[in-house]
């Protein structure tokens, strides 16, 4: 267990993340529920591990990011999420 | 002149009709009276324009500084930093949108802002240009090329990406002071509700808002509490609704807006938004008029107690 404690920001993170797995616990199908469960995981790592920790200003911008799109999420007519890989 | 111009028209061979140029006035329109604010707007801008002809009315080759503030999320590794871009201003519209849209056009496509009317009514492309906001489509280029010019989005608000910012708060707000008439009864003729033109002229001044977020976010007291305290446009449009004659819930409007420190009261009357407001309102003046109501009654309640 993380023996450190966490700073505001990364709680807000945290938050966000427990956020996303609600909303995706309240739609109908369990194929929905882990595709937007696999979705959010791999974007949260990813970014966990490629941003600075320091980088304030764009950590909160993809917080406010991720509130949007999580506010988008909640509303009972979304059914899930995609992303598509651009290289 | 009016014959000249009758003998040119006339003439179908004459190769070129040169009609009068709007740009060659002193910017006394007649449509404009009664407007100081616009009136003034159009002297600065003829006299700015003409700043960059020479004598036989060619444009010289003026170039001008600008920096602009550029942020790129999709850089997230780079800070902040003030671009410049130098621009012939005699090849570019007056006014800051113009050359925006110069820059975006021919050097740098990146480059991201919000625009919408380009003739300050729909309050898209509000920003901070030499230290004040007001909407591009409305400045005039200084003409002094020995100063950069200096565009920066709105200040403490959060940046999307170059001059766009996120103005959630800002309209969550505007939806807060619930912008709608209100009534108990249905109209008296089962059709409009009728409004006298004297209480039409009380609206002057207050519906002409656009919304831009020039003045809220020129205000200290927003920048230092933006959840609490909704902002001059916000309160604006609160006595918007309150000053409107067919609105029904007048009493709860005011009382909803006065009943803690942290609504009107929380305006300190630095008037920073009246000195900015790119349409010449005064939210400072409407947000004293409302502390005025909350703390004085109206004259026909006292004389009823009496």
């Amino acid at each position: 267990m993380g023996a450190t404690k966490l700073s505001g920001m990364q709680k807000q993170v945290l938050s966000l993340y427990r956020g996303f797995l609600r909303a995706a616990r309240s739609k109908p199908t369990t194929e929905d529920r882990k595709r937007i469960e696999t979705i959010v995981s791999t974007e949260f790592r990813k970014n966990s591990k490629e941003v600075d920790r320091k980088n304030f200003q764009y950590i909160e911008y993809l917080l406010r990011l991720g509130h949007k799109q999580l506010d988008q999420l909640k509303s009972p007519d979304m059914v899930s999420i995609s992303s598509v890989k651009i290289n | 002149m009016l014959r000249l111009l009758q003998r040119r028209i006339c003439n179908p061979a004459a190769e070129k009709v040169r009609f009068s140029s709007s740009l060659s006035g002193n910017g006394d329109y007649p449509i404009l009276k009664g407007h100081k604010a616009a009136q003034d707007l159009s002297k600065d801008t003829l006299k700015s324009h003409e700043t960059i002809k020479d004598k036989e009315g060619q444009h010289k080759v003026t170039k001008k500084e600008f920096k602009i503030y550029r942020w790129n999320p999709d850089k997230p590794n780079t800070k902040p930093f003030l671009q410049s871009f130098f621009v012939d201003v005699s090849t570019c519209g007056p006014m800051v949108l113009d050359v925006l849209q110069k820059i975006k056009a021919e050097e740098d496509p990146s480059l991201s802002y919000r625009r919408s009317c380009r003739e300050g009514i729909c309050g898209s492309c509000s920003m901070n240009i030499d230290g004040t906001n007001t909407v591009a489509c409305l400045k005039p280029i200084n003409s002094d090329t020995s100063k950069p010019t200096i565009i920066t989005p709105l200040p403490h608000m959060y940046v999307i990406k170059d001059l766009v910012i996120d103005l959630t708060n800002f309209y969550q707000q505007y939806k807060s002071v619930e912008p709608w008439l209100k009534t108990r009864k249905p109209p008296k003729d089962g059709r409009e509700h009728l409004q006298s033109p004297n209480d039409r002229k009380k609206l002057d001044g207050l519906y002409e808002c656009i919304l831009c977020a020039c003045c809220t976010t020129s205000c200290p007291s927003y920048w230092w509490n933006p959840e609490e305290f909704p902002g001059p446009a916000a309160l604006l449009q609160a006595y918007r609704w309150i000053s409107d004659s067919r609105d029904e819930f007048r009493e709860e409007r005011l009382q909803a807006i006065t009943e803690d420190e942290r609504k009107v009261y929380r305006c300190r009357a630095i008037k920073n938004c009246t000195a900015t407001c790119p349409k010449g309102l005064n939210p400072a003046s409407a947000i004293l008029k409302m502390k005025a109501k909350h703390s004085l009654p109206d004259p026909v309640k006292r004389i009823e107690r009496a």
